[in-house]
């Protein structure tokens, strides 16, 4: 039903020629935003920097002296890999990628059956031959792989199914993502996985996505607030406004020279949902208030800058947090705070003194329902959210720190399934580089060492959560075993044997890939360790590294560990953001409990307040443990966008004493507000869709404690004082 | 028309016959000394981009009319002493190359004549002797210097690159340079004489790199000792005794 509010004509803010003035300032600021948004720069990284570097000091030394090669894996799936179809195709791909990286001289490095050679013995010649060599059958590559096991795992999937390529790169950019594409297209059945397409993809995608999906959001929100208001004009006119600020906001981030990165994108979000929450607030009141933009302010200017105080308070956690990129989110959020109630408490007061007439609105808006009733659930009712409660926290419980690669592209899309596809045919994805260093310049030539090295690889095999081990001594076995065959013994028996062997290893061919395992001063060598895909970087790590230190102060004394890898800097960099955000989230509540209830001068108030943010996290947490998805850097900003929007509708309930208004309009903010985060639900980045999902649960929760929750706890205390 | 004929060819022969033969022409350069026989300590420093290593490094070369032989093998360090390569040259075959380890002796296949020495940027075709075998040669005037003779060899059998430009100086026959070009024209490795000793026939690479341009890094050999013995054992250069 649509009323029309007749009887209080809309009254000016500042008066002539003020609003308007005002107004014309807002627009130009609005417009030279605008100009600037061609300007906004893209940074798809995913990677967290620390904001205290030396905490990866460690990593950066080991990785300085073996560069972790950045790898794409291609797997091309067949029946039977020695068929000849099998081999013509493998040969196909090989050569096409070839062919790319010498047509176009990019500094790929490409490892595959038939560009990795391996020795051989026939007669009493000894060659080096390509595994798979295309004028050959299949067989003399089957033999030569069932005679050497680390080929075999290298270059074979577990059941034998498919192969798998390599290819380095040496910068991940659009091109990668580009080029693999394209090959797939001439060869659909391949398959890809690792950092580097993973990375070029989001490179590829996430600049073109981010201006769809913000273009989205803008219109979900039209559409929500015409069904909320049934007025084209107002609808329109809050549409705008809730805009502003987010704009604003961007052209901000480009003044400042910032690219936006997948971990800020929830910035601009955040700020149209605050900014939303704020002008429905003041709409409302200007309604009720006889269309009198000053009066409505007076109303709401305490709300909304109470509000505006807490939700600082939640994004001020995130300045705690050691993860550079969310201290910058944590003061892009504040600045978006304060943009946005600039543009309410100034532009849009001055903007609806410009109105002539009385806006025609639905009924519910133009008559609220009563006050919430104040009543206490019963046992059963107490019981079930108890329940609930329970399952949540249990939920919660099981949940995984730090993203994985199925983290990253959504598990029904194809590169989803190409990641899942990996995990269940691989022995693990990530890969973590044991570095070894003797001090010596051909210190690793010592036969005493060698075997100290040979027991710590067994070791390090016994240790769960580890997959598949290969190092230096798995090399030189194979070049005995191809040098010496069958007849002699393969051991190393002498310091000769070792060196013999990575001088046979370094020639041309077997150069490239003996680089990976041995310093060139034979001082320093690499174990590679790769993880099963349940191995949690976090929880995990620690207990690798403590028990290869034990087992090493046995096997090879002396001699200094250091580890490398993005699982290890994983663990270091998502150990301290859950340190951080931990403590972050205790200082928050703390410190929001102790001003509620400076503010509120009632601790009870405080406490009931500080329970709304509290539900929403427990709900937001306990999905994410239900559906087995990882807390991390990119996601938790969920929690903040909680902390500060949720505590929002809980203040505006209790400073406006229940009322149905404030009931109302606080439903209204979290239709708005999560409609317009779920749109992010489209976005080709599984922890965008995660981080949506998680914000719109954990609102909605928010929203559900402030109505229902909230009015029995004060019943309860107005029980108690009695 | 016949007797044109005739006479076009006995006039033409003549200086057809007279052109130089590039396969000649570098069957008398040398890359370290034009003595038939000799004996030199070569110290390699061997850079990458991640680190270096140092070797010494033992060359004994023999020419016999259309026969060579070379046999190099490390002296430092220690546990390495046991590992040689031999390569014989003989008449028009294919030159054959012979690896030997304390694991026995092994010959290196035909096709694995671009395989590192000893872990440096030179390969068992190019190190210790040059010559013309397996090769398609020819002169390129536009690349001779003032001072130097270019000869292009493109290999017969499959290799690492498409050709060779060969720059050997025309007072003595010292090859100072060399391209190892892709099919394109883009330098994959060169070989440089940086420092030499003695002047005209006598004259010597005291110091000289060779680097790869693609994936970076370089092995500078330097010359520590030198020695032209009348002859060598004849063993020496049998892979039977190795």
């Amino acid at each position: 039903m649509i009323e029309e509010v007749k009887s209080c004509a809309p009254r000016q803010f500042l008066g002539f020629p003020w609003d308007i003035g005002v107004s014309l300032i807002l627009l130009a600021f609005l417009l030279a935003s605008l100009a600037l948004l061609p300007r906004l720069r893209f940074d798809s990284t995913l990677e967290s920097h620390l904001s205290n570097r030396s905490a990866l000091s460690a990593v950066d030394a080991a990785e300085s002296i073996f560069p972790p090669e950045h790898l794409t894996l291609i797997a091309l799936p067949c029946a039977n890999p020695f068929s000849p179809n099998s081999i013509n195709r493998l040969t196909q791909v090989s050569s096409r990628i070839r062919g790319w990286i010498s047509t176009n001289n990019e500094k790929w490095n490409f490892y595959s059956p038939t560009t990795v050679s391996t020795l051989e013995k026939q007669g009493g010649n000894l060659l080096s031959s390509p595994i798979v060599e295309s004028s050959h059958d299949g067989n003399a590559a089957k033999e030569r792989l069932e005679a050497s096991p680390l080929l075999h795992k290298l270059f074979l999937t577990k059941d034998g199914n498919a192969w798998i390529l390599y290819l380095g790169v040496d910068k991940i950019d659009g091109r990668l993502s580009n080029f693999l594409i394209d090959l797939r297209s001439d060869f659909p059945e391949l398959k890809f996985a690792g950092a580097p397409w993973v990375l070029s993809r989001t490179y590829d995608t996430f600049n073109r996505e981010f201006g769809l999906l913000l273009a989205l959001a803008a219109l979900v929100l039209l559409v929500i607030q015409y069904a909320l208001y049934r007025s084209v004009p107002v609808a329109l006119f809050l549409w705008a406004f809730s805009l502003v600020p987010t704009i604003l906001l961007l052209g901000l981030m480009i003044a400042l020279g910032k690219p936006m990165r997948i971990a800020y994108v929830l910035a601009p979000v955040m700020t149209l949902a605050l900014s939303t929450s704020y002008i429905t607030h003041l709409f409302r009141s200007w309604v009720l208030c006889g269309h009198d933009p000053g009066k409505a302010l007076a109303d709401r200017t305490s709300i909304i800058l109470f509000d505006a105080g807490t939700t600082v308070f939640g994004f001020a956690s995130m300045l705690f947090s050691p993860i550079a990129d969310l201290v910058f989110l944590g003061w892009i959020s504040i600045a978006g705070v304060a943009i946005s109630l600039i543009v309410i408490m100034i532009g849009m007061p001055a903007a609806l003194g410009l109105a002539r007439r009385p806006p025609r609105l639905s009924k519910r808006i133009v008559e609220p329902s009563g006050p919430s009733r104040k009543s206490v659930p019963g046992l059963p009712r107490l019981l079930g959210l108890a329940a609930i409660i329970l399952v949540l926290a249990a939920s919660s419980l099981r949940i995984g720190i730090g993203y994985e690669a199925r983290d990253i592209f959504p598990p029904w899309t194809k590169f989803g399934r190409d990641i899942s596809w990996f995990e269940t045919h691989l022995s693990g994805l990530n890969e973590a580089g044991l570095v070894i260093q003797t001090g010596r310049e051909n210190g690793i030539v010592d036969l005493r060492f060698w075997k100290g090295l040979e027991e710590l690889e067994g070791g390090l095999r016994r240790i769960p959560g580890v997959g598949f081990v290969y190092g230096p001594p798995d090399l030189v076995g194979e070049v005995l075993a191809r040098y010496v065959g069958k007849a002699g013994s393969l051991d190393v028996t002498s310091e000769a044997d070792i060196g013999e062997s990575l001088e046979l290893l370094s020639g041309s061919t077997g150069s490239i890939f003996s680089r990976g395992f041995v310093g060139e001063d034979w001082s320093n060598l690499l174990v590679h360790v790769t993880v099963s895909p349940d191995f949690n970087a976090i929880r995990d790590m620690p207990i690798l590294m403590a028990k290869t230190t034990a087992l090493a102060s046995q096997t090879i004394p002396g001699a200094k560990l250091s580890w490398s890898g993005d699982i290890v800097r994983s663990a270091v960099v998502e150990g301290a953001f859950i340190n951080g955000q931990i403590s972050g989230t205790f200082v928050f509540f703390g410190m929001l409990v102790v001003g509620l209830a400076i503010a509120f001068r009632s601790l009870w108030k405080a406490l009931a307040i500080s329970i709304v943010p509290l539900m929403g996290f427990l709900a937001a947490l306990g999905l994410m443990g239900i559906l087995g998805w990882n807390l991390s850097a990119e996601n938790a900003v969920a929690l903040a966008v909680i902390a500060g929007t949720g505590v929002d509708s809980a203040i505006v309930v209790v400073k406006r004493g229940w009322s149905g208004e404030a009931r109302d309009a606080t439903v209204d903010t979290t239709i708005l507000v999560v409609g317009a985060i779920l749109v992010l639900v489209f976005s080709s980045f599984f922890l965008i869709v995660q981080t949506a999902i998680i914000c719109a649960v954990g609102l909605v929760a928010s929203t559900l404690t402030t109505i229902f929750a909230l009015p029995a706890f004060a019943t309860l205390n107005s029980s108690r004082r009695k | 028309m016949k007797r044109l004929s005739l006479v076009i060819i006995a006039l033409v022969f003549p200086f057809l016959a007279a052109a130089e033969d590039p396969a000649i022409f570098l069957s008398s350069a040398y890359l370290f000394t034009p003595e038939p026989v000799f004996v030199v300590k070569i110290g390699m420093n061997i850079q990458e981009p991640g680190g270096q290593k140092t070797r010494e490094v033992e060359l004994s070369v023999e020419k016999q009319g259309d026969r060579s032989f070379s046999l190099s093998r490390v002296t430092r360090p220690a546990f390495l002493s046991d590992m040689k390569f031999l390569k014989r040259s003989e008449n028009e075959k294919v030159d054959s190359i012979w690896v030997k380890t304390s694991r026995g002796v092994r010959r290196i296949g035909d096709g694995n004549r671009n395989e590192s020495v000893f872990g440096s940027h030179f390969t068992v075709e190019d190190f210790g002797s040059i010559d013309g075998k397996g090769f398609d040669l020819s002169f390129n005037k536009s690349l001779d210097t003032n001072s130097e003779r270019a000869i292009v060899a493109k290999p017969l059998s499959p290799a690492t690159y498409a050709l060779r430009v060969i720059w050997v100086e025309n007072d003595n026959g010292l090859v100072t340079r060399m391209e190892y070009r892709d099919a394109s024209g883009k330098i994959l490795r060169r070989y440089l004489v940086t420092k030499t000793t003695g002047s005209g026939k006598a004259m010597r690479p005291l110091e000289a790199r060779m680097e790869d341009l693609v994936n970076g890094g370089s092995t500078t050999i330097s010359l520590l000792s030198f020695s032209t013995p009348a002859s060598l054992p004849e063993h020496l250069f049998s892979p039977g005794t190795l």
